[in-house]
């Protein structure tokens, strides 16, 4: 409904500036050879009121066309994310947040390209069809007109969209190459000065792809107004070599040679819009198929007992396979170099990524799946951008005593303000803070089992040995795995599993 | 850099140096646009001419006007296809231009430059920023300077056909940007009522995102999926707030052009009845021509609005670009790049960066120092050695080569023998004697094409076979000074002594700066550097 609005509105703008021109210029013919008892106050009021309704619909068209656009793209990112619902997807950072632009290429296309299209569809058909029905001098080249605009139309967007295709790879290969190019600067200083420059990072051909389009936009306009003025100087010609004189001294003459000299300035806009229809048609593809994978919830309640493993890994190490039993209770060291599988072998155990082999708590098989209050804490902890409290209670209810509680607990108390906004435009959390808010997190939703990944790495002494006293007393009530590549010397005795 | 320079002073100061980004290529785009609308105007005269004599005096146009019209059309379409071969070509050129300066900062600056910032920040440089500074420079700069100057020859034209006509849209002329400005104004003040919650509420899409594995441990999809239909709502009722204000000043310029033409297009009627009788006579030539030329008085400022979003688009590349897209001198660049293989030393190194984060007074590296670096993490012992190696710039940097050892090995998705070869090309002996040497020769016997082995996913390398690749690199570099930068750090501490050991015996005769956090034996090193909060002592 209001994608429709906003085409009528800018088809009414269009039409409406087309009008004024054509009504302003027949009126002062019509003025300069006026017959006696010629109304002049109705031409005069009407220009007005075009004016008028040209700068409404106009602010109209503007207005109606962002609200349609932010409800549209508001909608499509809510449709994705209840999609998304237990899946992840595994694209890189970068990716995701392509996708906020993607799903507003795709929405933008009605305000941006559509009504584009549909006022110069209209403004071509109502001139063509009232040139013909007043039997204007001249018409018939207005439907040539229509029928050049039409053409270049067909070539820009065939071209356009072959173009964005190759736009499109070219990127990609860019991000590729530039990130494995990144990637090795710390062996940068090995190569020789030349060498060296020549081997970063180039985007000159993605930017000629790029220019390539803009170019063959910019030409398209230029064909199109080339060829309406081409039409207007034939269409004068033939009244320079007119062999009677009979139909001259008549104002509607005017209309159409000025509709062929302006017809750049009303149509061409519409060729400059072409990109929008590629940018939607991208996003649109790459929202369709965007990679994600299902993750499945295991509705069965567990009760909380030893664990065993049997061969068990992560589905993305088939080499990875680890037997062993985890008690119901205490401290277990996941050791190993990096790169070993230690952050795989505890999401595969939360179930957060797909296992081989055999995962059985009090001797019953758990299947795949996530076990809810098995949780699994990151290296690099997400806070959410919203409120502490927020972050705290992830969706459930807690009492703001309980919350003060477990934030005193983690050494966070100088967090007091619980409605604090976290993320962009509120407080910015250091690393250390952010370890220990995803652990307080952890404590309130109180989980029979944590799997905690790397919670050392960046912190000082100091932050060790308060973690470490936090973590060894919930161990007293809960199984505490942690990853991490180096044994603190105060570990104390604990189960250690290498890998 | 100044932070509070503006748009064009920065691309002035920085970027418009060594004819880069020449003013002469700026201005021959100004002038081919602006003579494209003198002889626009020159055709609407010609038009409205032979209007006027087919429906006032109701005989044929000349053929002499015919051919006017057509040679000036044909004046103006080549005008403007030359203006756009030229605007491609220009921004083309710059891009290349700005690619290469960025290169040699690259170049020079190396991982203390790129360690920076993460690689998305890095790709957005090319992908967005540098075409943004292209853009904004031959569109709307272009732009900016027609959009004052047709308004003026315009009004000069209208001038001389009747001044009446010409008054009266002077006078309009300067409200409309006060206007603009007022509006303008207004948006912004709205901008900043709602900035927090715009800010706020603008990235939350992403953010849930990337928490999805969060949100499924925790169970919490759907109340997050409320909270977004909420907060996007809320959203869009404060950005609608906000550009509501905007789009009048949209507005405020349509109001003024269609106006100002409906109402000279009312008054040449009037005039041309007789019902008025102010200013100069008008006649249908005349008349036709006011009212096409009229509008070019908004039209190009209306244009310049179109173009405004590559301003903001330009500033923010600004603010990301900063200093990284100014010229290096060659001298400058050339030493950084091709410093001597031979180390005679000794060096004495005075060195103080700007920000306060790392210096050292009074030390000095002899030929075949082996040099012990310790410190808390944090403390600056990475920093030296890049300021050591030029990427960081502190005031001073080693006279010769060096080649650093990182703690997280690079190993290139390549095969083992393009791995080694990264700085040359060496014979096949030379390698199997190099791997020999870092006791890899067994492992790589082992893979199935041996040298040629693409290093991808699998065959999977150990954190100590990859470390030992990287000091095979090492080996073949003809650097005379190393700087090794915890190379062991991620190692269990068995493999930390053996390839410390191998470290040390390999280095041989080559001077040696050892940053270490596990403890090394005493008697490796000839001295004992500390580094405590950037400052660098001998002990």
């Amino acid at each position: 409904m209001m994608a429709f609005l906003t085409i009528v509105l800018a088809v009414i703008h269009g039409l409406a500036g087309l009008a004024i021109l054509i009504v302003s210029s027949w009126f002062i013919a019509a003025c300069a050879i006026a017959a006696p008892g010629f109304n002049y106050m109705l031409p005069a009021v009407v220009i007005r009121g075009l004016a008028l309704l040209r700068i409404g619909s106009g602010y109209a068209h503007m207005w109606v066309g962002h609200k349609h656009l932010l409800g549209l793209t508001a909608f499509l990112r809510l449709q994705l994310f209840a999609r998304l619902q237990s899946h992840t997807i595994s694209s890189h950072s970068e990716e995701v947040e392509a996708l906020a632009s993607h799903t507003e290429a795709i929405a933008a296309i009605w305000v941006g390209w559509v009504s584009q299209q549909a006022s110069a569809v209209m403004m071509l058909l109502v001139s063509s069809i009232s040139l013909w029905w007043l039997r204007v001098p001249l018409g018939g080249w207005a439907i040539v007109l229509a029928v050049l605009w039409l053409l270049v139309m067909l070539l820009l967007c065939w071209l356009g969209l072959t173009y964005a295709k190759n736009i499109a790879k070219e990127e990609q290969v860019f991000r590729q190459l530039s990130e494995s190019q990144l990637a090795s600067a710390p062996i940068w200083h090995l190569k020789p000065g030349d060498a060296l420059t020549a081997a970063m990072p180039k985007a000159m051909s993605l930017w000629q792809s790029n220019l390539l389009l803009q170019q063959r936009v910019m030409q398209a306009q230029w064909l199109f107004q080339g060829g309406a003025w081409l039409l207007l100087l034939a269409s004068l010609l033939g009244l320079v070599h007119a062999a009677s004189d009979a139909d001259f001294a008549e104002p509607l003459l005017l209309i159409v040679p000025m509709l062929l000299l302006s017809a750049g300035d009303w149509l061409g806009r519409s060729y400059g819009t072409q990109p929008a229809l590629n940018r939607a048609i991208q996003g649109n593809k790459v929202v369709s198929t965007m990679p994600a994978q299902a993750l499945a919830f295991s509705q069965k309640p567990v009760v909380p007992d030893d664990i065993q493993l049997t061969d068990f890994g992560s589905a993305n190490l088939p080499e990875q396979r680890v037997s062993t039993v985890l008690p119901k209770q205490g401290m277990v060291w996941v050791t190993g170099p990096s790169g070993s599988g230690k952050s795989q072998l505890l999401q595969a155990i939360a179930g957060l990524v797909d296992s081989h082999g055999i995962r059985q708590c009090s001797g019953h098989s758990l299947g795949p799946g996530l076990i809810n209050g098995w949780l699994y804490l990151e290296q690099q902890p997400i806070v959410l951008a919203a409120t502490l409290k927020h972050n705290l209670c992830m969706g459930k209810s807690f009492r703001d005593v309980a919350l003060q509680a477990a934030l005193s607990e983690v050494g966070l108390s100088h967090l007091v303000e619980l409605g604090e906004w976290l993320g962009p435009g509120g407080r910015q959390l250091s690393g250390g803070e952010r370890k220990r808010l995803n652990i307080a997190r952890a404590i309130l939703h109180d989980g029979p089992v944590w799997l905690v990944d790397e919670p050392f790495e960046g912190l000082d002494p100091d932050a060790i040995n308060r973690l470490m006293a936090l973590l060894t007393d919930h161990a007293q009530s809960k199984l505490v795995v942690i990853a991490s590549h180096v044994v603190p010397d105060y570990a104390g005795p604990s189960a250690t599993l290498t890998l | 850099m100044n932070g509070t320079q503006t748009l064009a002073a920065w691309f002035r100061t920085t970027i418009q140096t060594q004819g880069v980004a020449s003013s002469s290529t700026l201005y021959t785009l100004i002038g081919l646009r602006t003579s494209r609308l003198v002889v626009m105007i020159a055709a609407f005269w010609l038009f409205a001419h032979m209007m006027h004599a087919l429906v006032v005096l109701a005989i044929s146009p000349t053929m002499a006007d015919w051919i006017g019209l057509s040679v000036a059309l044909l004046l103006v379409w080549l005008l403007q296809g030359e203006a756009n071969r030229r605007t491609l070509a220009a921004k083309t050129q710059l891009l290349s231009d700005l690619e290469g300066r960025f290169a040699q900062h690259l170049a020079v600056g190396q991982v203390a430059m790129v360690g920076q910032q993460s690689t998305y920040y890095w790709q957005s440089l090319w992908l967005h920023h540098l075409p943004a500074l292209a853009n904004w420079r031959y569109d709307y700069q272009v732009q900016q300077y027609v959009a004052v100057l047709t308004p003026v020859i315009a009004l000069v034209g209208l001038f001389t056909v009747n001044w009446l006509i010409a008054l009266s849209l002077l006078i309009t002329l300067p409200i409309v940007p006060l206007f603009m400005v007022i509006v303008g104004k207004g948006a912004a003040a709205q901008q900043r009522k709602h900035f927090i919650a715009l800010t706020r509420l603008g990235s939350l899409f992403t953010d849930r995102l990337k928490a999805l594995p969060l949100l499924a441990t925790y169970r919490a999809h759907d109340s997050e999926q409320a909270l977004l239909k909420q907060a996007s709502d809320d959203l869009n009722d404060r950005t609608m707030k906000v550009v509501g204000v905007a789009f009048l000043s949209n507005t405020v310029l349509d109001f003024f052009s269609t106006v100002a033409v409906a109402l000279v297009a009312v008054f040449i009627g009037f005039t041309l009845l007789g019902e008025f009788a102010i200013g100069p006579a008008l006649n249908l030539h005349y008349g036709l021509w006011l009212l096409l030329t009229a509008p070019l008085l908004f039209s190009e400022l209306k244009a310049l609005g179109q173009y405004y979003h590559q301003k903001a688009e330009a500033e923010s590349a600004q603010a990301s670009l900063g200093r990284w897209v100014s010229a290096i001198p060659p001298d400058t660049f050339n030493s950084a790049m091709n410093k001597s293989i031979e180390f005679d030393g000794p060096a004495h190194i005075c060195l103080q960066d700007e920000q306060g984060l790392v210096s050292a007074k009074e030390l000095t590296i002899k030929a075949g120092d082996k040099i012990a670096v310790t410190g808390l993490s944090g403390s600056g012992k990475s920093l030296l050695l890049q300021a050591l190696a030029g990427q960081y710039s502190a005031g001073y940097s080693l006279p010769c080569k060096v080649a650093m050892l990182t703690q997280l090995p690079v190993i290139l998705s390549m095969s083992v023998r393009d791995n080694l070869d990264y700085q040359q090309v060496h014979t096949t002996t030379v390698l199997w004697d190099v791997l020999a040497k870092v006791e890899l020769d067994d492992w790589v016997r082992g893979l199935p094409q041996q040298l040629d082995t693409q290093l991808t996913e699998t065959p999977e390398i150990s954190g100590g076979q990859a470390q030992r690749l990287a000091l095979a690199r090492l080996l073949l570099s003809d650097a005379p000074l190393w700087l090794l930068d915890e190379p062991t750090a991620h190692l269990p501490a068995e493999q930390h002594a053996k390839l410390s050991e191998l470290i040390l015996q390999l280095s041989g005769s080559k001077t040696l700066l050892w940053v270490s956090h596990k403890p090394l034996p005493e008697d490796w090193f000839s001295q004992r550097w500390r580094v405590k909060n950037g400052e660098v002592t001998a002990q």
